[in-house]
């Protein structure tokens, strides 16, 4: 099997999937706007974003009350929407937030299995997720437009709280 | 840390004839593309309008290739009920290629045969994606009948799903038909408002590849030969119907707007033109062309060094050099909406130019304001927005289709100008 880049890169991808893997569950369980987002997706709905050809996945799932749940690199065989990342360097050029998960799917970075206004939905979700962990200056380069949420600084603290404290995924 | 390698890509690997009598070339096109027995799929509008007959004439004096198969009853508005049908007669007459006669309908549902009979399987919404058909498919070519969706050039298919009435949606490279024959003879019947209609779709399609996100400097030459194509002939084939030099003009415009956007994608425009679409049943173009300087004057601040280079495009060079730097970008979105009005004028006021005007038979507006939440909150589900240049929300939305349905100018500061600002 082929190695996905150098040790470094898969280090640095498998922390920043993790740490967005649960920063989607926090961050969806108590902003009312992904709240929203989450409860328009068809129930049961199951998302992977995962890095080709062996790298680092995130699992998202939605339960019965139609939150997300992280569940690491554990997850559905046959998920609703799987976004692949088509090697590590856009992984990297995405996670080092040098370029927008708008624009790697402009420039064909991202092949995207299922339903494609499911994977606008879910770019959607990424955007904001980014906009909470993110400090404002890199999150102007990750996002398309910086919009800065409502009661920003005490849900940061909520997503950061999730992400230390969060089980979701510990097994990735 | 791994450097980032910026790069774009560009894939246009369709072999293109055309010319006065380019359907001439159906058989030799035929053998090259080693098709000697094609499914040859259109629609019952296409066939009374005699097209067919040109097809039937010229292949059935060649001995070698079998054009007699037909699947010929394809609806406007096709499923994927109609793709498994088409499909079965494809394997059950053991066809060996695809040749789509028709319109953007005619030539997706042949895109979605095409990936059927290739890969296999019962269910279509199995491919849906982007990127994810990366096999070599059956040979395909079409012939467009009308100059407009450019879905003879591009690597799209949006297909209704049959069970739940969803719009699929297929974007691989490998669905780019594998030719494309542009016969001026084959939109010279088109009646005035369709070719108005049509003519602004791809007039939308350049200019949102232009401004779009995913643009490239291929991309880009293809968009403005487009667009100038456009303006110099959408009017004259709309005067003079059986100008068969405009007419080609039209099909090479539409072609290569349909390439340009088939790269860059498009945004805004099509995003809230799919959703009225979808809601009230309206055509295509006439969605394009009542949306697009609306979502050119949404777009206006993220670049307005392009909406100002469009100018010389749209209006010429002397008004352009006559036009202030700082005026060129609203210069553009006038010269846009000039050429709707004047599509307007010519066509006896067929061609609308604000959603309230789109009537039914009984002369009611088939769109009406409650439309427009509902047909916003749609469009936040259309991927098309992805690629559109400034991020769009809820609001933003309605207060574009309320614009463009009572045809006020776009209050601008109702756009949120973001980090801009
Ligand atoms: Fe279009």
């Amino acid at each position: 099997m082929v190695k996905a880049g150098n040790w470094r890169t898969r280090l640095y991808l498998s922390i920043m999937f993790r740490v967005t893997g649960r920063a989607i569950q926090a961050a969806g369980r108590r902003d009312p706007e992904l709240r929203e987002i989450f409860a328009a997706l068809p129930p049961g709905f199951s998302f992977r974003l995962s890095v080709w050809p062996d790298g680092p996945e995130l699992n998202i799932e939605t339960d019965s009350s139609t939150l997300p749940r992280y569940g690491g690199s554990k997850g559905a065989s046959d998920p609703s929407l799987h976004m692949e990342i088509t090697s590590p360097a856009h992984a990297m050029a995405l996670f080092t937030f040098a370029e927008s998960t708008t624009m790697s799917a402009a420039r064909g970075r991202l092949v995207t299995r299922g339903d494609l206004s499911h994977a606008c939905t879910m770019v959607r979700v990424l955007d904001r997720v980014e906009t909470y962990l993110l400090p404002r200056p890199i999150a102007r380069r990750a996002v398309k437009r910086y919009e800065s949420p409502q009661k920003k600084h005490r849900m940061r603290l909520a997503v950061w709280l999730g992400i230390i404290f969060s089980r979701g995924g510990s097994r990735s | 840390m791994t450097a980032h390698r910026n790069f774009y890509r560009f894939t246009s690997p369709l072999l293109t004839v055309a010319g006065h009598d380019a359907l001439e070339e159906l058989p030799g096109l035929l053998r090259s593309l080693d098709m000697l027995h094609p499914l040859i799929l259109t629609d019952p509008g296409v066939r009374r309008a005699g097209l067919m007959d040109m097809v039937s004439a010229i292949l059935k004096s060649q001995e070698d290739i079998i054009g007699d198969t037909w699947f010929d009853q394809i609806p406007p508005d096709s499923d994927t009920d109609i793709i498994a049908q088409a499909a079965q007669v494809y394997r059950e007459k053991g066809c060996t290629g695809l040749l789509a006669v028709g319109g953007g309908s005619v030539i997706d549902t042949t895109k979605g045969v095409r990936i059927l009979v290739s890969l296999g399987g019962e269910h279509l919404r199995d491919y849906q994606g982007a990127d994810t058909i990366s096999s070599q498919l059956v040979p395909m070519a079409a012939v467009p009948t009308t100059s407009g969706t450019g879905s003879e050039a591009t690597l799209v298919a949006v297909i209704k799903d049959a069970r739940n009435k969803r719009k699929l949606a297929f974007t691989s490279p490998s669905l780019i038909p594998s030719a494309a024959i542009l016969d001026s003879r084959m939109t010279l019947t088109l009646p005035p408002a369709i070719t108005a209609a049509t003519g602004m779709d791809a007039l939308a399609h350049a200019v949102e590849a232009y401004t779009g996100l995913g643009r490239n400097p291929i991309s880009d030459s293809y968009a403005l030969k487009a667009i100038e194509l456009i303006v110099s002939t959408l009017p004259e084939v709309i005067e003079h119907p059986d100008n068969q030099e405009a007419r080609l003009q039209m099909a090479v415009a539409s072609h290569l707007a349909g390439s340009a956007f088939s790269n860059s994608m498009v945004g805004i425009v099509h995003t809230l033109g799919h959703c009225v679409g979808a809601r009230c049943g309206i055509p295509h173009g006439i969605c394009m062309s009542i949306l697009l300087p609306y979502g050119m004057t949404y777009n206006l601040h993220r670049c307005r060094e392009r909406f100002g280079k469009l100018l010389q495009v749209l209006s010429g060079k002397s008004v352009y050099l006559e036009t202030s730097e700082d005026k060129r970008p609203e210069g553009a979105v006038a010269a846009v909406k000039a050429l709707a009005s004047r599509l307007h004028m010519l066509t006896d006021g067929a061609h609308p130019l604000r959603l309230r005007d789109i009537l039914d038979r009984s002369g009611h507006p088939i769109m009406k304001p409650q439309h427009i939440p509902v047909i916003a909150s749609d469009a936040l589900g259309d991927p098309s927005h992805l690629y559109n240049p400034e991020e769009v929300s809820l609001d933003e939305l309605i207060s574009v289709l309320r614009a463009a349905y009572w045809g006020y100018p776009l209050d601008k500061d109702l756009v949120k100008l973001g980090h801009q600002k």
